[in-house]
């Protein structure tokens, strides 16, 4: 199987389907990881993690397939800790995923700007104790 | 040949703009060069989809990993602290967090009530009317009343809304008897200042803010010096002030950015290019009369380098605090443990910060806490997480040590070819010994507080962003570099207004302090102008 095809599988491991969403490598996250800063620096990361995966990875179960990916983490640390920054890096970017965040938390989808939050204006009252206490400065002379 | 100025200022960050500000509404001709450019806040990387990754990428704020054009590489392979900062109009305003605390009375005063470094030529009264007209330009938020300070005149803005977290946080601090205040910070609540919006709580200050209610320096003192005639010229690198036959600063040369040589003669020079910058520019200026560097025949250039060595701890909450809400840095703070208790077996303090929380790339990678398992469960375990932290800072005082310095690196230049600044740095057993007691106690608020998972990190490296020290004031020649006013000893028309000439760290963000200062040196300046000996 090629490498093209050995990814998104990967990938479907490391972030898998929820809800309504596909896993990583089924949303089509793989191309993308081509273009990562990370991936750049250190190009055989991908390779090396792939080139770890035994015959026939590709038919396992996926308990089995996130089994192996954990031997080769655990072989290939350096790799595979670029590989996964690189994979959520891709992921947390993707509007599908944060829509599915917006949909569950009061997170907002998007650009923080221009929109911004609406939040609890200050409270006052919340200072009452603290604002009775003594001065606790340490005086000196000037 | 270029026609001499007043005042030439190198560095538009914090300190170098409150300064151009202060000369040019004198009337003084102040021209300054800065080695970035202006940033365009209406593409903030805050306004882009991608903008979580934009963190670890341009908007990063460790130069080394950066990489832009106007940045200059820094060999930190010999201390734990990653340098942080920002080259551009701003300087690293750009990238802060906007808390403004102010240095206490007793910060100035560490050798008599402590026994330890030394006492500041100067103290907090002289300070406290630079501190206000600062907190005037900046535009901050807060409310007065704070029992670990000394009362304060109104703050120009109210505060900020310290958001869920923080409440929860404040309770708890309340049922311990311990001390907390909201943060005085530079981010507008309301609209402040010429074309500055009020913040809306998008929460991502480091990552450029549109609406300009995050007071960057290129926002706030910058367009008011440029309206008085004051100049600034980008993408212009300094690499040496230069000096008569009498040892006067004359002018600075400096590069373009297309590799062009050019000489840029002044009355007065001010540097103001951070603690790590000025030092590496005070160590190139070589000449003969001053062969080890400019303005140091005591030896103490680039000597005492001192950060706020930060130690963190996040508590996981099990309700919804929606902690990516409000600017991420700024909400409540404790100074319960600022002052010297010798039971701790330390001396100095320390300062507690709360911090808001995180995006989804940030909770999964793990900023706070460690990053989220791949696989099974990750999905759950970010929900979990995410809107649902917050993190003390434990920012403990740095005390000088002569061997804490910068040098110039051998081998690494900058990419106009420029000597570049090395760092030597060990933390201290009185900063560990701060780090851990504060860190219990933190861990102590966070129980208090009722966090379902309470994870402390003892030291965090990448929390460089306060470089002090490395031009050290003080009376004597023979123990500083600058006066009292930031005045060289060694050459009578050369200021330095950054944080370089800090005697001591405190143990709190140090910018107020740095403006405060380079706004008083900017005074004496104006004052004393007549008597100044420039370069023949
Ligand atoms: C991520 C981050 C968060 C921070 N948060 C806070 C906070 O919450 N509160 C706080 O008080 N402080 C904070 N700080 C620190 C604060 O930004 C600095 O203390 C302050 O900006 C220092 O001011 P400065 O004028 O000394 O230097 P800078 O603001 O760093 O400016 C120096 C300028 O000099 C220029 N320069 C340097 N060398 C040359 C040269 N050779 N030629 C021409 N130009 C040159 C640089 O390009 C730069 O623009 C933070 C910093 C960072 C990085």
């Amino acid at each position: 199987m090629s490498r093209l095809e050995l990814l998104p599988q990967v990938l479907d491991r490391l972030l898998p389907a929820v809800d309504e969403l596909g896993g990583a490598g089924e949303l089509g996250l793989a191309a993308r990881l081509n273009d990562d800063p990370l991936l750049i620096a250190a190009p055989g990361s991908i390779d090396t993690v792939l080139d770890a995966l035994p015959d026939g990875y590709s038919t396992q179960e996926p308990a089995a397939q996130s089994e192996v990916l954990r031997q080769i983490e655990r072989q290939e640390p350096d790799a595979f800790a670029i590989l996964i920054s690189a994979a959520y890096n891709a992921y947390y970017v993707d509007p599908r995923v944060l829509a599915r965040i917006e949909r569950r938390t009061a997170y907002k989808a998007g650009a923080p700007q221009p929109g911004g939050y609406g939040i609890e204006p200050f409270d006052e009252s919340i200072l009452a104790q603290i604002a009775e206490r003594d001065p606790l400065w340490r005086e000196v002379e000037s | 040949m270029t026609e001499p100025v007043d005042v030439l200022v190198i560095g538009a960050g914090a300190s170098g703009a409150a300064a151009a500000w202060r000369l040019s509404e004198a009337g003084l001709d102040v021209l300054c060069l800065e080695q970035g450019d202006w940033v365009d806040h209406d593409q903030a990387a805050t306004t882009q989809p991608d903008w979580e990754v934009r963190r670890d990428r341009d908007w990063n704020p460790y130069p080394n990993h950066r990489k832009l054009a106007a940045d200059y590489p820094i060999n930190d392979s010999d201390t734990p602290i990653l340098p942080l900062m920002y080259n551009g109009v701003g300087g690293s305003t750009l990238h802060w967090g906007c808390c403004f605390p102010r240095f206490h009375p007793s910060d100035f005063r560490v050798k008599t009530l402590d026994g330890v470094a030394d006492d500041w030529p100067l103290g907090y009264s002289e300070l406290e009317p630079y501190y206000d007209l600062n907190d005037r330009m900046m535009g901050v938020s807060c409310v007065i009343g704070d029992p670990a300070n000394p009362p304060r005149t109104p703050r120009p803005l109210p505060p900020i809304s310290p958001g869920r977290g923080a409440t929860r946080m404040a309770a708890a601090f309340d049922r311990l008897g311990w001390h907390w205040w909201p943060m005085d910070v530079a981010v507008n609540s309301q609209p402040y200042g010429e074309g500055r919006g009020a913040c809306n709580y998008c929460g991502p200050c480091d990552l450029g803010c549109p609406q300009r209610a995050r007071a960057s320096t290129d926002v706030t003192y910058w367009p008011r010096a440029i309206a008085n005639g004051a100049r600034l010229e980008t993408g212009a690198r300094v690499h040496e002030v230069t000096t008569d036959e009498r040892g006067r600063a004359s002018g600075a040369s400096w590069i373009d950015t297309e590799g062009n040589a050019w000489h840029q003669p002044a009355r007065v020079v001010i540097l103001a290019a951070n603690g790590v910058g000025t030092a590496r520019l005070l160590l190139l200026s070589v000449s003969k009369a001053f062969p080890d560097g400019l303005a140091n025949s005591s030896g103490l250039v680039g000597r005492n380098l001192m950060h706020h060595v930060t130690g963190m701890v996040t508590g996981v909450f099990d309700e919804d605090l929606e902690a990516y809400k409000g600017p991420f840095a700024a909400s409540i703070f404790s100074q319960e443990f600022y002052e010297t208790d010798a039971s701790r077996g330390a001396v100095r303090g320390l300062q507690l910060m709360q911090i808001r929380g995180d995006g989804p790339l940030g909770t999964a990678i793990g900023r706070y806490l460690p990053q989220i398992p791949w696989g099974e469960g990750h999905h759950e375990r970010l929900l979990a997480r995410l809107g649902r932290t917050a993190t003390l800072t434990v920012t403990t005082e740095d005390l000088p040590h002569e061997s804490n310095h910068v040098s110039l690196d051998a081998e690494l230049v900058d990419s106009s070819g420029i000597a570049c600044p090395a760092l030597h740095y060990e933390i201290d057993d009185n900063t560990w010994t701060l780090l851990d007691f504060g860190s219990e106690r933190a861990q102590e608020v966070f129980n208090e507080a009722g966090a379902t998972e309470v994870v402390p990190q003892r030291v965090v490296p990448g929390t460089g962003f306060h470089l002090l020290g490395t031009a050290k004031m003080g009376s004597d020649p023979a123990s500083s570099v600058v006066d009292p006013f930031g005045q060289a000893h060694d050459v009578p028309n050369l200021f330095v207004v950054d944080g370089s000439t800090f005697v001591t760290a405190a143990a709190l963000n140090p910018t107020s302090t740095i403006q405060a200062l380079a706004l008083r040196t900017a005074d004496h300046i104006i004052a004393t102008r007549r008597g100044l000996e420039a370069a023949s």
